[in-house]
């Protein structure tokens, strides 16, 4: 306990803090209070939100004696006013023990026997702890106890915090705390002194920013629990075997926990291993495969050619490449399906196949290297693109397009129908000529329709389903 | 008595508006918590007065938590002890 604040010096700090005139605090004070006496002198208990609840109790006549004379007395029935703070601001008070958790003790409490010899030496303690720190004096740092505060082993009131709801508080009774070591901890603090210092350390905990550890030991000195060091000084083997289990027991969890991360760390360490071995065998494959490029001075692979395309009019090679996505050309790899074969499947919107390389002159090649084709599924083994230009025919077209390595259906549709979705329409339109959707060589010359004429709408949602439905179709044709 | 009620109370007695009063209220409660938390107490006139109390650690051993025994720490709380007047009104 420490100063006392009277109104005037509540007055200021109020208006300080609220920012509000004096006048208007203090006038502020007195009604709330006066209006709260009104209230509770009805027996009407008032909730006060973010504050707590004052509640009017009833207490029963009971037996007792009068201090001064000795005789029994009666103390009658009556009426006692209670305040029940409310969890924000019991939250505020207590910030300062905010960093202090709830520690779960392992393990029931055992009473420590002590044979004779200890249990004489352990009334003379108080002796021998003066002896080698010296007098202990008793530090309050919170001021004398409070009376009213239930001694260990007796029921603790209610608990102050009242709930939002309501609802009843749990009445709480503790269990007397675990004795063991009585000789040592007790008579030093059976003066009910809250904590043991030692002369040069100064306990002040208001001014503690944080524990110096989270071991419940160190932070809480007079707690009945102690190191085994220290108790080792006070008692012999025979008695620290039921004791240091429980105690162990604290400790131990830590080692295994400690172990468990061991483990756990060890596990991790091993995978990372395991998948850099695996990305440095992927590294190797495709540096074998770039070099393999390079010595068959080509493709690695050639394609087949489907009935029905036109092909090989020219002595234009088609390289096949796939790709990601429509803004994106990987001028200088072909797509190998053997170690990507996912990515056919992918992209049913997918730009037209773009010859990256052409070489003209030379002498076409013929055969596939079919390995690669047949291992992959879905449309590798489909054809080539048509490397004809024959003109198309000129009824109902809108425009004349030319696919390049830059323009796709897919860009031509956005570009003349407002949604590259409804690229196949423009694909149906020049069916004659071009092969796989994905594989048309760059300087094809395509003719836009009039979307019109295949009753689409490109603002329609459904019509736009009616294309993708399309692509798919024109895909599972040539997956055959 | 709800929050609401109580503060239309105040309001009309103080003649204050119910904003100016619950910004008082909360700053009401603001000044009390520090001043509590430093272990000092507050003192109303005709009311009575809110100290501080700490409560040691402690160990709960409480059945619905199977036995289990905690260490609660220890912490400061809020007490309220009304003064006679306040008593002696109640009790008429």
């Amino acid at each position: 306990m420490g100063k006392k604040i009277l109104l005037p010096q509540l007055v200021s700090m109020l208006s300080s803090s609220s920012g509000m005139a004096k006048k208007s605090s203090e006038t502020f004070i007195k009604t709330f209070f006066a209006t709260l006496t009104d209230v509770l002198a009805e027996h009407e208990n008032v909730r006060i939100k973010g504050f707590g609840t004052f509640k009017v109790n009833r207490v029963e006549a009971r037996k007792s004696v009068n201090v001064s004379t000795g005789e029994e007395m009666q103390i009658p029935a009556h009426y006692k006013v209670v305040f029940l703070p409310d969890k924000t601001i019991s939250e505020k008070i207590n910030r300062e023990f905010s960093w202090f958790e709830i520690v779960e003790i392992a393990g029931p409490p055992k009473t420590a026997e002590l044979t004779p010899e200890e249990e004489e030496r352990s009334e003379h303690l108080g002796e021998e702890i003066e002896k080698d720190f010296g007098e202990i004096e008793p530090v309050e740092p919170f001021g004398p106890i409070d009376p009213d505060d239930p001694e260990p082993g007796e029921p603790i009131p209610e608990d102050n915090a009242a709930r939002e709801d309501d609802s009843p508080v749990p009445k709480v009774t503790i269990v007397p705390p675990y004795q063991a070591p009585p000789p040592v901890m007790e008579t030093p603090v059976a003066t009910a002194t809250q904590s043991v210092t030692t002369p040069d350390h100064e306990f002040d905990p208001y001014k503690l920013d944080a524990p110096k550890s989270l071991d419940p030991l160190a932070a809480n000195p007079d707690s009945p629990y102690v190191t085994r060091e220290e108790l080792a000084e006070y008692i012999t083997k025979a008695d620290i075997k039921p004791l240091v289990r429980t105690v162990k027991k604290v400790k131990g969890n830590v080692d295994k926990t400690e172990r468990a991360g061991k483990i756990r760390s060890r596990a991790y360490f091993i995978w990372t291993l395991l998948i850099c071995a695996a990305l440095i065998t992927g590294g190797f494959f495709l540096v074998y495969y770039l070099l393999e490029k390079k010595i068959t001075g080509n493709n690695p692979e050639q394609v087949d050619q489907t009935p029905g395309s036109n092909n090989a009019e020219e002595d234009t090679e088609v390289v096949n490449v796939k790709l990601e996505n429509h803004d994106f050309i990987e001028a200088e790899i072909t797509a190998d399906p053997d170690m990507e074969p996912e990515r056919e499947e992918e992209m049913p919107h997918n730009a037209a196949g773009i010859q990256a390389k052409t070489q003209t002159g030379s002498a076409p090649k013929s055969t596939s290297t079919s390995t690669a084709s047949t291992a992959t599924t879905a449309s590798t083994a489909s054809s080539t693109s048509s490397s004809s230009s024959t003109p198309s025919t000129s009824s109902d077209i809108k425009a004349m397009d030319k696919v390049t390595s830059t323009r796709y259906l897919t860009t031509m549709a956005k570009e003349h129908y407002g949604n590259y979705n409804l690229w196949p329409y423009i694909y149906l339109e020049n069916e004659a000529k071009l092969g796989h959707p994905d594989r048309i060589k760059p300087g094809t010359v395509i003719a836009i329709p009039d979307i019109a004429k295949y009753g689409i709408d490109p603002t329609n949602p459904k019509d736009i389903e009616k294309a993708k439905r399309l692509s798919v179709e024109i895909y599972q044709k040539y997956s055959n | 008595m709800d929050h609401k009620t109580f503060i239309k109370k105040v309001s009309d007695s103080s003649g204050l508006d119910r904003d100016t009063c619950e910004a008082l209220l909360e700053s009401l409660v603001t000044v009390l918590a520090d001043t509590i938390s430093e272990g000092e107490s507050i003192s109303i006139p005709s009311f009575g007065n809110f100290e501080s109390r700490k409560r040691k650690e402690r160990i709960m051993s409480h059945p619905s938590l199977k036995g289990r025994r905690l260490l609660v720490p220890p912490k400061l709380v809020i007490n309220f002890k009304p003064s006679t007047l306040l008593r002696n009104k109640i009790n008429e």
